[in-house]
């Protein structure tokens, strides 16, 4: 079984196995605020971004999953989403999170706090990418 | 349990089956219990080194098969019998196929009523005493004055033979790998019993772009060109485009 998911991961087009590989110091954790770009649909080149604050890694080899949480217009929004799906398009650490001692941040549902100012985050990366002449995500 | 991506992105979920030195180990014609035209195939799984008891180390030697942890018997028609020995690969199964699973289920032990059957139970509180999870009544009074045959009670539950009706997604030829759509009843490491779908007959059972099937197993000079892996095809319009309102 671990051989067969070694050999798949080691297909992936691009390196995301080092954002999730617990040996790397630059792997993401929880507490993490990532910027997820997913194509709408195999066809087209529109792409869908999701940002949120990453409340649990999900290690199940090939079938590795995070779900971000965000609040966005007062709903709280979690959406999960598979790290090596064909669908994704990029995965993207806005910012570090710090003072996270769990693994699994299911009580953040419970506070509606400082952690989902992620509106700000999100600005700054659409800034530098329109500076860097790629254009925005579309939305 | 893992999960592939299909050509249109759609994530689905799938069991790993290996076929790990599935070879014939007899074939019996005219077996008792068995339909006259049909041929009883008796098939061993994994081999096994020690502890054999006498008689199964005889019935292996005169297969000339090393012994295997499981046996089980198919009855086909004699136009599908393959000779002793012959080995089974994944190749023998077609990407897109529509099978049966069949495999003890994981025994829960002696199960509540509110877990083998579903029942309600009763309030946490409001004066229930001590009959949370029970069944409640069991008939009514005088008459019929007794409890019906069949009643749903608590008891043993899980350990029985449960089929599984599947599809095969994709095929490992180097592994002899089966990814089947789906759970499989059982724990991990269980032997499986495959076969193709008993509600689907005729060509019904296999997709289009690969009739005839493989029969009565894969060729061995059709197995070498094969490449290592054979992914089914889902087919139909893109989930994941809006529909035309």
């Amino acid at each position: 079984m671990s051989l067969i998911t070694e050999e798949e991961i080691k297909r992936q087009p691009d390196d995301r196995t080092r954002l999730i590989d617990k040996n790397n110091k630059d792997c993401i954790k929880a507490g993490d605020v990532l910027m997820i770009e997913t194509y709408t649909n195999k066809g087209s080149n529109t792409v869908s971004t999701f940002a949120g604050v990453c409340i649990s890694i999900r290690r199940q080899g090939i079938d590795t999953n995070l779900t971000l949480r965000n609040v966005i217009l007062k709903v709280g929004i979690e959406q999960r989403f598979s790290i090596y799906s064909p669908m994704i398009k990029s995965i993207k650490i806005l910012q570090r999170g710090e003072g996270f001692r769990r693994a699994k941040l299911f009580y953040l549902r419970d506070q509606p706090g400082k952690a989902f100012q992620i509106g700000g985050l999100v600005k700054q990366e659409i800034i530098k990418r329109l500076a860097s002449n790629s254009g925005p995500p579309n939305n | 349990m893992t999960a592939l991506w299909d050509e249109w992105g759609a994530r689905q979920p799938c069991t790993v089956l290996q076929l790990e030195d599935v070879q014939v180990v007899q074939i019996v014609e005219n077996k008792k219990f068995v339909k006259p035209h049909l041929v009883s195939v008796q098939i061993g799984c994994s081999n096994k080194t020690k502890n054999i008891s006498r008689p199964l180390l005889g019935h292996f030697k005169t297969a000339g098969v090393p012994p295997k942890w499981k046996l089980c018997d198919f009855h086909v028609t004699t136009d599908a019998v393959l000779p002793v020995g012959s080995e089974i690969k994944a190749a023998h199964f077609v990407p897109g196929q529509y099978i049966d699973l069949q495999a003890p289920s994981i025994g829960k032990g002696f199960a509540g009523v509110m877990k083998r059957w579903g029942f309600k139970g009763m309030p946490a509180s409001h004066g229930t005493s001590k009959t949370h999870r029970s069944a409640g009544s069991t008939g009514q009074n005088q008459s019929p004055g007794r409890v019906f045959k069949g009643k749903k009670m608590a008891g043993r539950m899980g350990g029985n033979n449960v089929t599984v009706s599947s599809k095969v997604l994709k095929i490992d030829n180097e592994l002899n790998l089966i990814y089947v759509k789906g759970a499989v009843p059982g724990h991990k490491d269980q032997f499986v019993r495959i076969r193709d779908a008993v509600k689907k007959q005729g060509t019904a059972c296999f997709p289009q772009d690969y009739l005839p099937p493989p029969f009565p197993t894969i060729a061995p000079e059709i197995l070498e060109t094969l490449p290592r892996e054979l992914i089914a095809k889902s087919g139909g319009i893109d989930p994941f485009l809006a529909k035309e309102s």
